[in-house]
């Protein structure tokens, strides 16, 4: 297989024009390579490669021909110089796993902690393949779902060779970019495993934090304790009535809070704002609303004309 | 999780529970479980006297509208229930066992069980509304749950985070489902963690009683009931304001903000959009909602911002010089020691941004990191902070006068929350930093001397504008308002100007000129001012002549100014703080004012008023009018002790007893009179010719009785004439406001004005939103006639010693002393028959039941049907619980704790029905029976406050090995006689860990075998020393008359208040 493209591999005369400061492989090891997934990841790559190829590409990989690499979910797309004036555009695309193979990709590694466990403190094991071997896929590429377009016109081509070594070796250093390459971006992986965890453990997962202070309360000795006061108010109630309250800025929250991080250029502060006030005026008209049932309750003075008259004695 | 946001009512039937003739139902409310709790299974029985859905529809009828309220039916609820041979049935739940007067079963008889009730359920946006609302009117025919009143608690609260602006939205993603858009309560800033835990310890179990076990929370059921009303109420107001217009036509996909909103401003909570969408929305808002958590609580370290005033050149400057002014904010790093440290940036980056400096920062951030760190979140809040972090090393950066107002008047409080620290001119927020009005008392015309008239003297009062101390024209104001600076120099003070206010103080000085007016109305005007009104602050009072005296310099009277010798007469010792209590009573009654003294209980009210009896009499011998003291009927036996011991030079009467003079027998029987004493009951009765004396002075005592009297009473003790009234009360009268208005009522009589105008005005403001500057406006107001001074006070605290003993010596109802007359006269015919053995079993027998009488009746009566009959209470059938309840009011106000010792289990037993009808609470008892386990957690709860603050206890089971020292109130309801025993029990609160005076009381009912045998040991008579260590058995050794003059029952011995 390796020897059978011969073609492939063609001698030139002309030596690949130096690059400055091009894109080259940091290890200046003899042999190259990579732990898992890397390693896994470029065999499967380079399998079917010819012998040339790959001498010629990690050569070029070392020397620094590479002037761009960009790696995005689905999609490598690169320049490498050779001999010609202009650099080779190379584009590797992987065929994508599907929406819903994510879900459940995502769903089945959430109901076993050892996998979010595992991926947060930026272990990627090859068990991590368990799950998509699970679901009928393969995290590793088949090289049939690969496709390799380069400027060069060849297939199987060194420039293609020299990419997947520098693909590969930064793979060594972000793990999660194997998930990125199956079209899903590494950390938003991990944030959609940390999302299902939190469902799939407490059946909801919320944007708002915990307080600190609900610990406290959890800390409380446990209710069912105290069959005797089970029907109760704990004096903490009169306390709490009784506590003063606090005087806030208006838009305090809101101003806190600045912009936020979502996509879009909607005016969101602005109509915050709008609504922090119209909220709080109808709560204040709500609030005067309880005043008057209260005062209606009141037991009327114990009598009513001693009161009105009520004139210093003198 | 509440999963749909709904409240369940439930209720239980009196008819059903027994045959009992009231309908009452017992409304009490669960929020729903959503998702873990199943409707009835088959195994689960039903409630055996829960009302039916229909049955609280009904009942809501006239509060709720019908489509509002859901039936539903088997609920499961884990309630208490009760073991029997039969099985286990549920008990009633505490309203309405109190309501039938139903003893509760032992506590180690009960369980939680599974039984399934019929339901209401209400939404969120209805549970705002219903629970306040029956809470503080019940529907008729229903008594209302505890847990009722809890989530009416929760209600306003929610109310009020809205009103205050602390809430923000959020997403929630449940599993499987959409992304849902969800309002929520901001509750994790440092300030709400003290009230929200509070609000956790006031949580009935009854209200999360459909909650599992296993997951039973306080605090999922306190998050999600206000998340739950804060989204309702939110979503309410926008659908009103039709707030979704404003994302029409805009793609959620494309814009995420826009998802967001997607399901927050409308009924819909789904956003509606792709799982890609909502995760990213999910992420941006955890991350956007975080970075309101402030990053370094609980960190030693802080930013800390320092805004200096401007130092040279400002002085009578122009205003375009005060325009240009620099005021240099420094930033520092706040270290959180005690005292705190600043290091000012300058340090930090000398120290090359980390070194020493380290150490104290605690993480793995340099000082510099943290600095540069803080700074940006500051910048957040104040964007101005922008140009300063353009330089490498910020130290801090300058600002104009315009930017240092908005500084302060903005930015300020609002970095404060954030958790970053701002130091502040101290002038800053100070009422002498801000234009204010001041009023200015003079007396009036020419009155030098005070004309002895009380509030009814007449003072000329007029206004000025004042800033700080300085006084400012109205041409000077006018200069400095149209400045446009917001911030100028008056005289050497900086002072906040805002546009409006010489517009404010010109409309202001046009309205009021002043005038002539009472002393009152002026006092009521200057610190309460007009309600609502454009008005300028009112900055203080300026006062001359007599009105400075009474009022002080500044409208702060002082307290040094006026002491008074002690009475030469008095018996004994004053301590200091009773001395100035004695000055300040004397004080008030030179100027004819009334007053009421609120010191804490055991503080010495009664000798502060002995004590002021005599220094009159001493000023001005031969000229006092008699003092006609009130009081109820159980503390009038201390009185006349108090007054014999301390002043037995003073004449004294006690009006009392079915021979009491009548018309012309009781003027004259006064007229030879220095003090006479009357109960609260008697004061309507014998009024026609209590009206006739010319009294000096009407004392009250317990005035908290005053608070809602029948008319008769009420009306008769405001209209006898006096010069003066004095109160006293050992309530917190400050807190109580419904009291507070009825005693200032009668001490200075339509001060507080009318009662409904009171309650709009402070009682509901404070009382129900915890209005801090009405409450400060009230203390402000009745300050100088209130003097309430707590055991913990300083200068208190010193002078106590670390026990008082109080014996409370009470009298026999008309139902006690029939049965202790007839059981004493059956016994002496009895013993006067019998010999030996058997005369010695008939003694010790007849002891028993005349001691159970002094108890109680239903005690000796053995009587188990204890609801009150046409509105009598329980309490009231004898003297000792009718103090005992007094004594406990005012241990419950102050926020005690108090043991109660009995020798009976049985009394043990009355004692808790009786606190369950009177404090609507659930007492803990411990008896012989109680096992060791349950012991021990009911002493763990007691001793952390856990449980109600009053704890019974056998005198056999509890007098010994128990450390009870959280209370700081030891009653002993009957006696043992021997003092041993006693102080064995009193040291169950009185030993080491004990920070607090212990009050012990005894009780002694007046007249009977109690007061006697007390007497003999007080005198310690030869008898006495028999009795001490031999417990009872003495007296069966006593002959017949010895017998008969320790057993029986002497004259006043009776309380004859009933029939009143």
């Amino acid at each position: 297989m390796i020897t059978s493209r011969e073609e492939g591999f063609r001698r030139r005369d002309d030596t690949p024009r130096k690059v400055r400061n091009g894109i080259r492989l940091r290890t200046k090891d003899e042999s190259v390579s990579f732990g898992w997934p890397a390693g896994a990841w470029l065999d499967r790559m380079l399998a079917p490669y010819g012998e040339a190829a790959r001498t010629e590409g990690l050569d070029f990989a070392r020397r620094g021909q590479t002037v761009l690499l960009n790696i995005e979910p689905g999609r490598i797309t690169a320049t490498v110089q050779d001999a010609a004036p202009r650099p080779f555009e190379i584009r590797i695309e992987f065929e994508p796993i599907g929406r819903e193979d994510w879900d459940r990709i995502v769903n089945s590694m959430a109901r076993e902690a050892k996998y979010t466990a595992k991926l947060v403190s930026g272990d990627v094991s090859a068990e991590i393949a368990e799950p998509f071997a699970a679901a009928g896929l393969s995290l590793l590429p088949d090289p049939a779902q690969v496709t390799v377009k380069c400027g060069c016109g060849e297939e199987f081509c060194r420039h293609a060779v020299t990419v997947l070594y520098l693909v590969a070796e930064r793979m060594e250093s972000e793990p999660l970019m194997i998930l990125t390459l199956r079209g899903l971006y590494g950390p938003r992986f991990l944030e959609r495993l940390q999302e299902a965890r939190l469902l799939a453990t407490s059946g909801v997962s919320r944007a708002h934090p915990i307080p600190g202070t609900a610990a406290a309360i959890r800390a409380l000795p446990p209710m069912e304790q105290a069959i005797e006061t089970f029907w109760n108010t704990g004096a903490g109630l009169e306390t709490f009535r009784r506590e003063r309250r606090m005087e806030y800025a208006p838009h305090a929250l809101l101003r806190r809070l600045g912009n936020a991080p979502l996509e879009g250029r909607f005016p969101l502060v602005g109509l915050l704002a709008s609504i922090y006030d119209s909220v709080a005026v109808d709560a204040r008209r709500r609030l005067a609303e309880l005043d008057d049932v209260a005062v209606a309750a009141a037991p009327p003075p114990p009598d009513d004309e001693q009161v009105e008259s009520g004139k210093p004695d003198a | 999780m509440i999963q749909d946001e709904a409240w369940l009512l439930w209720g239980e039937h009196g008819d059903r529970l027994a045959n009992v003739d009231a309908s009452t139902a017992d409304a009490t409310s669960t929020p729903k479980e959503g998702g873990g709790v199943a409707t009835a299974e088959t195994t689960v029985a039903r409630h055996p006297f829960a009302a039916t859905a229909a049955e609280i529809r009904v009942a809501l009828a006239g509060t709720l509208a019908e489509e509002s309220m859901k039936p539903r039916e088997d609920v499961v609820l884990r309630l208490p229930h009760d073991r029997h041979e039969t099985g286990e049935t549920p008990v009633p739940g505490l309203a309405l066992a109190t309501r039938l007067a139903i003893d509760a079963p032992d506590t180690e008889d009960l369980h939680l069980a599974e039984t399934a009730v019929p339901c209401v359920e209400i939404d969120a946006t209805t549970a705002v509304g219903l629970f306040p609302a029956i809470a503080e009117r019940t529907p008729e025919g229903f008594v209302v749950g505890h847990d009722i009143r809890f989530w009416s608690e929760v209600a306003t609260f929610a109310i009020e985070l809205l009103v205050d602006q602390r809430f923000v939205p959020s997403v929630i993603q449940i599993e499987g489902g959409p992304l849902r858009g969800r309002w929520v309560p901001w509750l994790a800033d440092g300030e709400l963690a003290e009230p929200l835990r509070h609000l956790a310890t006031g949580m009935p179990s009854v209200a999360i009683a459909t909650t599992d076990f296993a997951t039973s929370d306080r605090w999922n059921a306190i998050e999600s009931a206000l998340e739950a009303m804060v989204d309702a109420l939110v979503r309410k107001t926008l659908i009103g304001e039709d707030y979704l217009e404003a994302i029409e036509d805009r793609d959620p996909e494309a814009d995420h903000q826009v998802a967001m909103l997607g399901g927050l401003l409308g009924p819909d909570r789904n956003t509606g959009t792709s799982r890609e969408t909502n995760v990213d929305v999910s992420r941006g808002m955890r991350l956007w909602l975080g970075g309101l958590i402030d990053p370094v609580e609980g960190r030693a370290v802080r930013l800390c911002l320092q805004l200096t005033e401007p130092l040279e050149g400002v002085l009578d400057a122009s205003p375009e010089d005060i325009e240009k002014a620099v005021w240099p904010l420094g930033f520092h790093l706040l270290v959180t020691d005690d005292p705190p440290i600043i290091v000012d940036a300058e340090d930090v980056w000398a120290d090359g941004g980390g070194g020493r400096l380290a150490s104290v920062v605690g993480s793995e951030e340099t000082p510099g990191d943290l600095l540069l760190a803080e700074l940006g979140r500051a910048e957040r809040i104040w964007p101005n902070l922008k140009r300063a972090l353009e330089g490498t090393n910020p130290v801090g950066m300058d600002l104009s006068t315009a930017e240092a107002h908005a500084f302060l008047q903005e930015a300020r409080p609002i970095l404060q929350e954030a958790g970053i620290e701002v130091l502040s001119p101290s002038w800053w927020g100070s009422t002498a930093s801000r234009i204010g009005v001041r009023m200015i008392i003079e007396p009036h015309g020419d009155s030098e001397k005070p004309p002895a008239m009380g509030l009814s003297s007449l003072v000329d009062y007029s206004w000025e504008i004042s800033i700080g101390d300085q006084n400012v024209g109205l041409e000077e104001l006018r200069r400095l308002a149209e400045s446009g600076v917001p911030l100028v120099r008056v005289g050497d003070s900086w002072v906040e100007i805002r546009s409006e206010d010489f517009e404010r103080a010109k409309v202001f000085l046009e309205k009021h000129p002043g005038g002539a007016a009472t002393l009152g109305e002026v006092l009521r005007l200057a610190s309460v001012g007009e309600e609502d009104g454009e008005m300028p602050p009112i900055t203080g009072v300026r006062t001359d002549g007599w009105i400075k005296e009474l009022l002080g310099e500044d409208g702060i009277p002082e307290d040094s100014a006026r002491p008074v010798k002690v009475p030469e007469n008095f018996v004994g010792k004053l301590r200091p703080y009773q001395e100035r209590g004695l000055a300040w009573l004397a004080f008030l009654d030179r100027f004819g004012l009334g007053g009421c003294l609120a010191d804490d209980m055991g503080l010495g009210k009664t000798i502060q008023m002995i004590a002021l009896l005599q220094h009159e009499r001493e000023m001005r011998p031969g000229q006092v009018g008699p003092t006609l003291l009130v009081c109820p009927m159980s503390v009038a036996g201390n009185w006349r002790r108090e007054l014999e011991r301390f002043a037995p030079e003073l004449r004294v009467h006690i009006q009392h007893g079915p021979d009491r003079p009548a018309g012309d027998g009781f003027v004259d029987k006064v007229a030879e009179c220095d003090v006479v004493v009357t109960t609260y009951a008697l004061v309507s009765r014998d009024r026609p010719w209590i009206e006739r004396i010319d009294w000096e002075r009407v004392v009250l005592d317990e005035a908290q009785h005053v608070k809602n009297p029948p008319t008769k009473q009420a009306t008769a003790i405001r209209s006898i004439q006096s010069r003066h009234r004095i109160a006293l009360t050992g309530t917190p009268v400050e807190n109580r406001l419904t009291e507070l208005w009825s005693i200032m009522e009668f001490c200075l009589p339509g001060f507080l004005g009318p009662q409904g105008d009171f309650r709009r005005r402070f009682a509901i403001p404070i009382e129900r939103h915890r209005d801090e500057r009405r409450a400060e406006r009230l203390r402000h107001l009745v300050g100088p006639f209130v003097l309430r001074r707590l055991k913990t006070d300083d200068g208190v605290a010193d002078d106590l010693p670390p026990l008082v003993e109080n014996r409370q010596q009470v009298q026999l109802t008309t139902e006690q002393a029939k049965l202790y007359d007839t059981v004493v006269q059956d016994m002496l015919r009895k013993v006067d028959e019998a010999t030996g053995i058997r005369r010695r079993g008939l003694v010790l027998s007849g002891l028993v039941r005349l001691k159970q009488i002094c108890n109680h009746p239903a005690h000796f009566l053995r009587e188990t049907d204890l609801a009150p009959k046409k509105g009598e209470r329980l309490s009231q059938r004898s003297g000792k619980s009718i103090r005992l309840v007094e004594i406990l009011e005012e241990v419950i106000a102050a926020e005690d704790q108090a043991l109660i010792f009995t020798q009976f289990r049985q009394m043990g037993h009355l004692l808790a029905t009786i606190l369950r009808q009177e404090f609507d609470m659930e007492p803990l008892f411990l008896h012989g029976g109680t096992p060791q386990g349950r012991r021990d957690q009911m002493i763990e709860r007691f001793q952390n406050g856990e449980a109600a603050p009053i704890f019974i206890l056998s005198l056999k089971a509890g007098g010994v090995g128990v450390n009870l020292t959280s209370a700081n109130h030891v009653i002993h309801f009957d006696r043992w006689w021997n003092p041993a025993v006693e102080n064995q029990a009193t040291d169950r609160a009185f030993r080491i860990g004990q920070t607090r005076t212990v009050n012990v009381h005894k009780m002694i009912t007046s007249g009977t075998l109690e007061e006697r045998i007390d007497q003999m040991i007080e005198q310690k008579t030869d008898l006495a020393r028999r009795i001490i260590g031999a417990g009872e058995s003495w007296l069966t050794e006593l002959s017949s008359n010895q017998l008969r003059d320790v057993l029986a029952l002497r004259e006043t011995a009776v309380d004859d208040e009933e029939d009143a």
